[in-house]
């Protein structure tokens, strides 16, 4: 059979063809009918399930955090999980059984040491970060820094530097929600200006739970409670809240100026002097305060962030988000057809601002958007740092191996034009751990406290 | 070399270009102990080299003990590749590393060839970036499967002739591309810029299937596409006078 080339240089098996080769497709003919059948290609390739690139990761802390940190990178098929640490010898051989292949070892350094392991996830106990982080660097390690990346401004400050002089490797910090598909899809339509005049913004967190863990061991009990430590702990607002503080604050594209706190022992009243329940003001430069408050003792409500425009609200809650409009606000069309929810809660029906959720999708309900919106962000801020990571370190390697070694301010450059994909940098979450270290010091001595413009300077 | 055949050594790593290590410049740089007196160190090693050299010179032809003046790759070069697909056109651009080395003639007016210079050309394929948003990492990704980037990291290309025509020149040379070795021939231009720097610059088409690259056809969302054999590269390359070692 005489095979067509197209210009594609692909065969294009015609329907003449198709029929002089086929018998039954003779009959078919010879019946009227007339099958149609799409032009024959060569399979695709099939991108997702490509693997491009591995990155040899340690593990360092592995509590709660980094086991779920384990966990999600064990499911990336970028991710070699070579090494997993922990001082305490329990925490280690729960995370070496999660990470079978990896080497196990109780000091950091060890796994420092390792010239095959390019990058290092931190999930300490914040007031061992520092450390931690500057060794790392000092070793050439990619580093991701866990957030709040530091209990004090000193440490938060020395982590920056440290971070922002290493111009060979890549940082990146623990606000996750920086690399959520969701908020990143969300982030154009507030910063366009959808919702009018942005007047206020208000975020809680609501959970019953004691944050107390009990251990047979006095010393390692202390350790392990390193949260309700008043000497070391950011306490609520520096654990929880600074997450809801990073999100609001890079969705308004505003710094705070000022924060007035208030925080006391309400329920768990077991000698801690860390807060369990809080409030905070944060106010910020556009004059929008942020009205934030958080507990221990009270799970209604669970987690909610919202920003109120004079347009349109936004409603962000469990990786999802919903706007709703003012019945003055001008129509923009697009949310005609987007897929409207009933919240009940509220007694308001929400225009889903979600990737895909429009009412043919719903209709169709291949769930694609719900899907995105149900993974953590914790997935995609490991993917992005796997990502990232190899493209700083392919991007130095080729630099080294093509141009002059000594040329940094060249090299500098190459770096800094490196495509990311997005995620919290070493700016973003030093600023973010900082308002939180001064928004508890706020609650701590209930008052206001002023945040210097220096205060966000690394 | 066959045309045709993947030739090279499949583990080969990234190694730091070979001249671009300070010993072997220092070593390139020796004959001119014997060819320029002006240069010679009094030191007891050095006298003992030059006789050493000079008998060695003797050996070799008149050609060859010319001093050539070496000019080395500096970032700003760069290289770009248009090609075409069934969605839209596409782009990505890269930088380039490598040498040259000029004899004086060429050097002092970049018209007058006597001697073909020596130039070696490599492309990091990790570094062509494809300019498309969103999606650029993904279809870099697709590029380097299809180039066999895991095998051959680089791409190369040797300058076999060159020739003066219509005021520019046409360079006739090998480039390797996942392997495969194709003779190509395409204008350039040499131009000098200020601070003892040429930029060589120049533009060609050639074909996927020619380096046996199958032209890819991902797909994304569910939508196929298909990318076009033909390939359009134009590269800017940018290079410095290396100074001679102290």
């Amino acid at each position: 059979m005489e095979k067509k080339i197209n210009k594609l240089g692909e065969s294009d098996l015609n329907r003449r063809d198709f029929l002089r080769g086929s018998s039954l497709a003779g009959l078919m003919g010879m019946l009227g009918g007339v099958q149609l059948i799409a032009p024959k290609v060569a399979k695709a390739v099939d991108v997702d399930a490509m693997v491009a690139f591995t990155v040899k990761v340690g593990v360092i802390g592995l509590g709660t955090r980094g086991r779920d940190i384990l966990a999600t990178l064990g499911q990336q098929k970028e991710a070699i999980i070579a090494g997993v640490c922990d001082n305490y010898a329990a925490s280690l051989k729960r995370g070496a059984k999660a990470a079978p292949d990896a080497k196990a070892v109780e000091d950091y350094k060890a796994l420092l040491d390792d010239k095959e392991i390019k990058a290092v996830v931190i999930a300490t106990p914040t007031q061992a970060h520092k450390e931690i982080t500057l060794a790392a660097l000092q070793a050439g390690k990619h580093v991701y820094v866990d957030a709040p990346i530091a209990h004090t401004v000193e440490d938060a400050r020395a982590i920056a530097k440290a971070a922002v002089a290493a111009k060979k490797q890549y940082v990146q910090t623990g606000f996750d929600g920086r690399s959520h598909p969701q908020n990143l899809f969300m982030y154009p339509f507030i910063r366009a200006g959808t919702m009018g005049k942005i007047i206020s913004a208000r975020g809680h967190w609501h959970k019953k739970i004691s944050w107390r863990f009990s251990s047979p061991n006095p010393d390692r009990e202390k350790d392990l409670n390193w949260r309700l430590n008043k000497e070391v702990s950011t306490g609520l607002v520096g654990e929880i809240g600074s997450h809801q503080f990073d999100r609001l604050g890079w969705m308004m594209g505003q710094r705070p100026t000022a924060v007035t706190g208030y925080g006391r022992v309400m329920f768990w009243n077991d000698g801690r002097e860390v807060p369990d329940t809080i409030q905070a003001l944060v106010e910020y430069e556009g004059g929008v305060a942020l009205n934030y408050d958080a507990t221990l003792a009270s799970s209604f409500e669970g987690e909610t962030d919202a920003l109120y425009g004079s347009d349109a609200t936004v409603l962000m809650r469990d990786s999802k988000a919903w706007m709703f409009k003012e019945v003055d606000a001008p129509l923009l069309g697009w949310e005609v057809y987007a897929r409207k929810d009933n919240l009940s809660l509220y007694n308001e029906t929400g225009i889903a601002l979600m990737a895909n959720a429009s009412k043919q999708k719903a209709l169709t309900a291949t769930g694609d958007a719900e899907s995105a919106a149900a993974d953590t962000a914790l997935k995609y801020a490991m993917k992005n740092f796997l990502f990232n990571v190899n493209e700083v370190s392919a991007g130095v390697e080729d630099f080294l191996a093509t141009f002059d070694p000594n040329d940094t301010k060249a090299l500098e450059k190459h770096v800094s034009e490196i495509k990311k994909m997005p995620a919290a940098s070493i700016v973003d979450g030093y600023q973010s751990t900082v308002v939180a270290i001064k928004a508890n010091e706020a609650i701590l001595k209930g008052g206001r406290v002023e945040l210097h413009k220096d205060l966000f300077t690394i | 070399m066959r045309e045709g055949v993947p030739t090279g050594t499949p583990s080969r790593r990234i190694q730091p270009h070979l001249s671009n290590r300070p010993e072997f410049q220092k070593k390139q740089n020796k004959p001119n102990i014997v060819t320029l007196p002006g240069n010679m160190k009094t030191n007891f090693m050095t006298k003992h080299l030059t006789l050493a050299l000079a008998l060695a010179g003797a050996a070799l032809s008149a050609h060859a003990a010319e001093a050539l003046v070496k000019y080395q790759s500096q970032p700003g070069s760069s290289v770009k590749m248009e090609g075409t697909s069934t969605v839209h056109d596409w782009t990505t651009i890269g930088i380039i590393g490598g040498s040259m080395e000029l004899d004086a003639a060429f050097e002092a007016d970049l018209k007058t060839v006597k001697q073909t210079p020596k130039v070696a050309i490599v492309i990091p394929v990790r570094q062509l970036k494809s300019q498309v948003t969103p999606g650029g990492p993904k279809m870099d990704q697709v590029m380097q499967e299809h180039m066999n980037f895991k095998q051959f990291q680089r791409i190369e290309y040797k300058l076999d002739e060159l020739t003066p025509k219509d005021g520019k020149f046409e360079a006739k040379g090998a480039l390797t591309v996942a392997g495969v070795t194709k003779t190509i021939v395409m204008p350039v231009t040499f131009e000098r810029l200020p601070g003892d720097k040429i930029k060589v610059a120049g533009s060609t088409s050639v074909k996927m299937s020619d380096f046996s690259i199958k032209p890819p056809n991902p797909e994304f969302a569910g939508v196929g596409i298909k990318t076009g054999d033909e390939v359009k590269l134009t590269f800017e390359w940018l290079t410095a006078k290396v100074k001679a070692a102290q």
